[in-house]
């Protein structure tokens, strides 16, 4: 797992290319862990998308004993990845197919909840993508928030906001995500 | 990505904040009046909806894609009696949640409920401890115990919802002074000492759980991984494995050690560091056990004095994060009173009791008694003195024996040097270590080594004695003694090529200079500036980046601008544009040291000198006051450190020189210079009232009494003039009564009596007036051969011409004698007119004088001689009117003359 500890360290230093390189490793690592996830029936057990970040952080880097900083580096990318993975994981739902081809097996109820959840799921998805084109920091913070489960300390240090800019950013931002997917629900 | 879309989103996150801190009846009437498009008012009307019932919960859908086969949604919408708003956070120790009690009080809740999740028993039970742990406390900075239970077999209980950021990002947005961090941490401290009284130890201190309100009170929380101490139990072992934050965890927390208040003490005194130096004061290496243990057990912060931390603060800290649990402060509340102490300069407890500690704190708070401390201090160096002799058979001991009397003698000078009341233990101290030094060259033989510490040593002592630009002790012959013997040691070093000896070779060069230029050898003081600036170049050279090297080098550049300006160099502008490249450079590289600050104001001050000797009055102003706006900063950061007030002053002083009291070349700006220069006073007073010892605060604040009045002459305020002026005469007479031949004292008795007899007439007092310009003359006459004669002449001159100008009308003969006293001075040296605005005022005055007095013959030359001038004259723009009235003035004279020479035919 050096290399991914090399790459992190190079697009800490401000090396696009190695982001380029890194992407895909840290993509695979992610939709191998959840999918693992995603594709067992659970009864009472559901795991957060933070935490699949987390699981995959720890595979992939903290074994090989990097430094801090490029654990934030890592969860800003591991938030965009896990992102797009859960998009593709919801648009396969609403197609009915389940990753790796597989068909779903029909639980009636059960399955009409995942469709829902999908939906939902793509309607705030859409409004994520509205709000960066209006204001990219505000989005980038949802996102750190979300789907990398970093809270505003490590939020603030990552993008060098302070804490109260980004508590006032994110609230408005929530509000208007909020108010977007009434819209897009009704 | 368009500029329009962010501007949009501008526009509604601005009205959304705006709308949401209105009262949620006034909202709607907010969105009718405000000025935007329908789409905006739509989506803002969303978002006003959204946040005002509870928010939005993001997670929620996020979740329930990632777990879907689970139906349940990822929070509860319900929890028993609270509808929940939204997580706040989540933890191996189960979920908080913003929530609302469903009563009529609607009171909004931290709700803390167990993880669903994993039924395990443990984690119930965690729960429920730290509900019991909550409900025996009960303090204003603690978040309070509201409500709990359980649901379903799931415990959870409710506190106090705490609207606020973590302290160290509260005082990141805020930037609080120092004595409001400190009270601000000393609440907390408080907090968590009541809850050591209670046997609850929190064991997870840290900014995250140290929130901050808006009104600025800080609540703890999280007791999740608290621990109940049981007094009769005895220390225990935790046994609920790693829960702590490892950046804020106590060496016996890693190491799985009892844990006591003092794990609490360590946590927070990590906290204060943070609070005071915006940096953690540990960061656990996670790689590796052996890591972790090494990264908090053994690795300390740098123990380096910043701007708010230093000094016996900085002790009281290090203190705190003892690694060894013994070491620190016994209680949360040991460690408040310390702070307390350090507050107040009074001596801390986590001093080691050194008797060069205590004697400083004590001479801080017993100014009177600074010289009998200064005897105690004497005879413990000169025990050390003696036994230097003794030792010298013994090499190890000698050198045992030279570092600790080495450090003892300048460790108590520096301690006091900036106290004020000072003077009197610093001489005994001088005395006692010069003779120490005498036995140490002695024994030296040809050890660099040690000929670089005695250099040292001598140069410290010799700034001591004499050095003119701090708080020295006026021996200026001494002063060049050491100098000298310093120089003797260093010489050869640096002609060997020794590189480390070049900066201070050139430290003693510039205490040569300053000394000698003190003395009034400019020329010897000249030649000393240029070696000690070959030397610092060589040393800046050599190690472009070394800040002891660029600070030496601006600030020695800055001081021979001075010296160059006073004998009308050409080189000094040259030098100036140095201090300034060189300062800037200094600034760049450490932005946060006083020092570095410090500097650079005096580099804006040559540069701004030199722009004033060339008139370029605007470009001075701007520089000097940019000098003094640092300087001000300095003062509020070091309010006791005697020489940046004093440099407080002196800029002040200058200021309100150019803006509006320099004879013919100020910016007629007399308001400025009033209120710079009654700003200088406050602080003359505050040197002052803190050392009556220090001469040169006498001799300062008195300068600036005499400006002040000047402007406020020059301003119209006769009265106020008078009464400023006349305190500070009888101040200045009774210092010339005490020192006769003291030539300052007696020029500035002078000035002050011209003052005063101008102030006078002013207010129609002329009897007075001549009185008061009759006292001047005979304080001057002495003076005209002194080192400032011409001006003196100068002075007698004006005087001459004022009596006469008030005796005109009621006793022309005494009025004539007087005129022509100052036309024969005037004719025996004119360099006494040595600015172009008085080479036309004068004459002009005298020439009407003689008009008035009716001596045509002798009026008629003088007034051609200041038409001259005036006609030639290019003043700043704010005094071109009041030239263009002198002219018209003359000419109305000349052309009166030419009349009655007609009327005479």
């Amino acid at each position: 797992m050096g290399d991914v500890t090399v790459l992190l360290s190079r697009w800490c230093s401000g090396d696009r290319g190695a982001l380029d390189a890194l992407t895909p490793l840290v993509y695979e690592e992610l939709r191998a862990i959840a999918e693992h996830y995603l594709g067992k029936e659970r009864s009472n057990h559901t795991l957060a998308p933070t935490a699949l970040v987390h699981e995959a952080w720890l595979k992939l880097v903290r074994q090989d004993q990097s430094e801090f900083p490029n654990r934030k580096h890592f969860y800003a990318l591991a938030a965009r990845v896990m992102r797009n993975i859960l998009v593709d994981h919801a648009r396969a739902l609403q197609t009915g197919k389940r990753g790796g081809g597989q068909m779903t097996i029909a639980f009636g109820e059960a399955q009409f909840t995942q469709t829902q959840h999908a939906n939902q799921f793509l309607v705030l998805n859409d409004a994520m993508d509205r709000l960066a084109k209006m204001s990219p920091r505000q989005a980038q913070v949802i996102e750190l928030r979300y789907f990398a489960g970093l809270n505003l300390e490590e939020i603030s240090e990552l993008t060098g906001v302070s804490q109260s800019t980004i508590s006032r950013d994110q609230r408005a931002a929530e509000a208007w995500l909020g108010q977007a997917m009434q819209e897009g629900v009704r | 990505m368009t500029g329009g879309s962010e501007e949009r989103w501008r526009k509604l996150q601005a009205s959304f904040e705006q709308a949401m801190d209105l009262p949620p009846g006034d909202r709607a009437a907010f969105l009718a009046a405000l000025d935007a498009d329908e789409h905006l008012k739509r989506e803002l009307h969303g978002m006003i909806r959204v946040a005002s019932s509870g928010g939005v919960d993001l997670s929620q859908p996020i979740a329930a894609l990632a777990g879907t086969a689970s139906a349940a949604p990822a929070h509860p919408r319900r929890f028993g009696p609270y509808r929940i708003v939204r997580e706040i956070g989540h933890g191996g120790m189960g979920v908080v949640y913003e929530a609302v009690r469903e009563d009529e009080f609607h009171q909004r809740v931290a709700l803390k409920i167990a993880p669903q999740w994993r039924g395990e028993e443990q984690l119930h039970a965690r729960i429920r401890h730290e509900r019991q742990v909550l409900a025996g406390l009960d303090h204003p900075n603690i978040a309070r115990l509201i409500d709990g239970g359980s649901e379903n077999g799931v415990p959870y209980f409710a506190m106090e919802y705490v609207e606020g950021i973590p302290i160290t990002a509260f005082l990141h947005d805020r930037r609080p002074p120092l004595p409001a961090r400190i009270a601000l941490f000393q609440q907390v401290l408080a907090a968590v000492h009541y809850a050591h009284l209670n046997m609850v130890v929190h064991r997870d201190l840290k900014p995250s759980n140290i929130l901050v309100t808006s009104e600025g009170v800080p609540k703890l929380l999280d007791f999740g991984i608290a621990k109940i101490l049981d007094p009769m139990a005895g220390p225990g072992v935790t046994g609920t494995g790693m829960q702590w934050t490892p950046d804020y965890a106590s060496p016996e927390q890693v190491r799985g050690l009892p844990v006591t208040a003092q794990t609490d003490v360590y946590s927070l005194a990590l906290v204060l560091f943070e609070m005071l130096t915006g940096r953690r004061a540990q960061t656990a290496d996670m790689s590796s056990p052996l890591a972790l243990d090494k990264s908090i057990c053994e690795t300390e912060p740098a123990r380096i004095g910043t701007e708010l931390l230093h000094g016996d603060l900085l002790t009281i800290v290090f203190k705190a994060m003892s690694k060894e649990p013994s070491r620190r402060y016994e209680s949360a509340a040991e460690f408040s009173a310390d702070l307390t102490r350090c507050l107040n300069g009074l001596p801390v407890t986590a001093r080691p009791n050194t008797f060069a500690y205590r004697a400083s704190k004590f001479l801080r708070r017993h100014k009177g008694l600074a010289a009998g401390a200064a005897l105690l201090a004497a005879s413990v160096v000169a025990g050390f003195v003696s036994t230097l002799h003794q030792a010298r058979q013994a090499e190890s001991r000698f050198q045992q024996v030279r570092s600790l009397a080495n450090a003892f003698v300048f460790d108590i000078h520096d301690r006091i040097q900036f106290l004020p009341g000072s003077t009197p233990a610093r001489q005994a101290i001088v005395a006692t270590a010069l003779r120490y030094l005498e036995n140490l060259q002695q024994s030296a033989g040809a050890d660099a080594d040690l000929a670089r510490e005695l250099a040292g040593a001598y140069h410290r002592i010799g700034d001591v004695q004499g050095n003119p630009t701090i708080s020295n002790l006026g021996d200026r012959d001494g002063a060049l003694a050491s100098y000298r013997k310093a120089q003797s040691l260093l010489a050869p070093l640096v002609a060997q090529g020794d590189n480390a000896s070049r900066l201070p070779l050139a430290g003693i060069e510039t205490g040569l200079a300053m000394v000698r230029k003190e003395k009034g050898e400019t020329k010897v003081a000249l030649s000393h500036y240029q070696r000690a600036c070959a030397l610092a170049d060589d040393a800046l050279a050599g190690n472009p980046a070394d800040r002891s090297a660029l600070h030496f080098t601006a600030n020695l550049y800055a001081d021979w601008t001075r010296t160059l300006m006073q004998l009308n160099d050409p080189r000094a502008p040259a030098a100036a544009e140095r201090a300034m490249l060189v300062a800037r450079r200094l600034v760049a590289a450490d932005p946060s040291r006083l020092d570095s600050l410090a500097t650079l104001a005096t580099a804006h001050n040559s540069l701004a000198a030199v722009f004033l000797s060339a008139s370029q009055l605007e470009k001075a102003a701007t520089g000097y006051r940019q000098s003094v706006e640092l300087r001000s900063e300095l003062v509020r950061r070091a309010a006791d450190n005697v020489s940046y007030r004093r440099d407080l002053v002196v800029g002040l002083g200058t200021l309100g020189e150019v803006l509006g009291t320099r004879t013919g070349e100020n910016l007629g700006d007399t308001a400025g210079a009033i209120a710079a220069l009654r700003s200088a006073l406050e602080h003359t007073r505050w040197l002052r009232r803190n050392d009556a010892a220090d001469k040169r605060a006498v001799f300062d604040d008195l300068s600036v009494r005499m400006r002040l009045g000047a402007a406020l002459l020059e301003g119209g305020m006769a009265q106020d003039a008078l009464g400023l002026l006349r305190a500070a005469l009888e101040e200045n007479e009774a210092l010339v009564k005490n020192e006769p031949g003291n030539y300052r004292f007696t020029v500035a008795s002078g000035y002050l009596m011209r003052k005063e007899a101008e102030a006078l007439a002013a207010l129609g007092r002329n009897q007075e007036a001549v009185g008061a310009y009759r006292r001047a003359m005979e304080r001057y006459a002495p003076l005209t051969s002194g080192p400032t004669g011409s001006s003196v002449v100068f002075s007698i001159v004006i005087v001459n011409v004022q009596i006469a100008g008030l005796l005109a009308a009621t006793n022309p003969k005494a009025a004539l004698e007087a005129a022509n006293q100052a036309a024969a001075l005037i004719a025996k040296s004119p360099q006494s007119l040595s600015v172009p605005w008085t080479k036309a005022k004068i004459p002009g005055d005298l020439g009407r004088l003689y008009q008035r007095l009716g001596d045509a013959a002798r009026a008629r030359p003088w007034l051609e001689r200041s038409i001259a001038v005036w006609k030639q004259l290019r003043p700043p723009k704010a005094l071109e009117a009041a030239r263009q009235k002198e002219q018209a003035l003359v000419e109305a004279s000349l052309a009166h003359l030419a009349q009655s020479k007609v009327v005479e035919r």
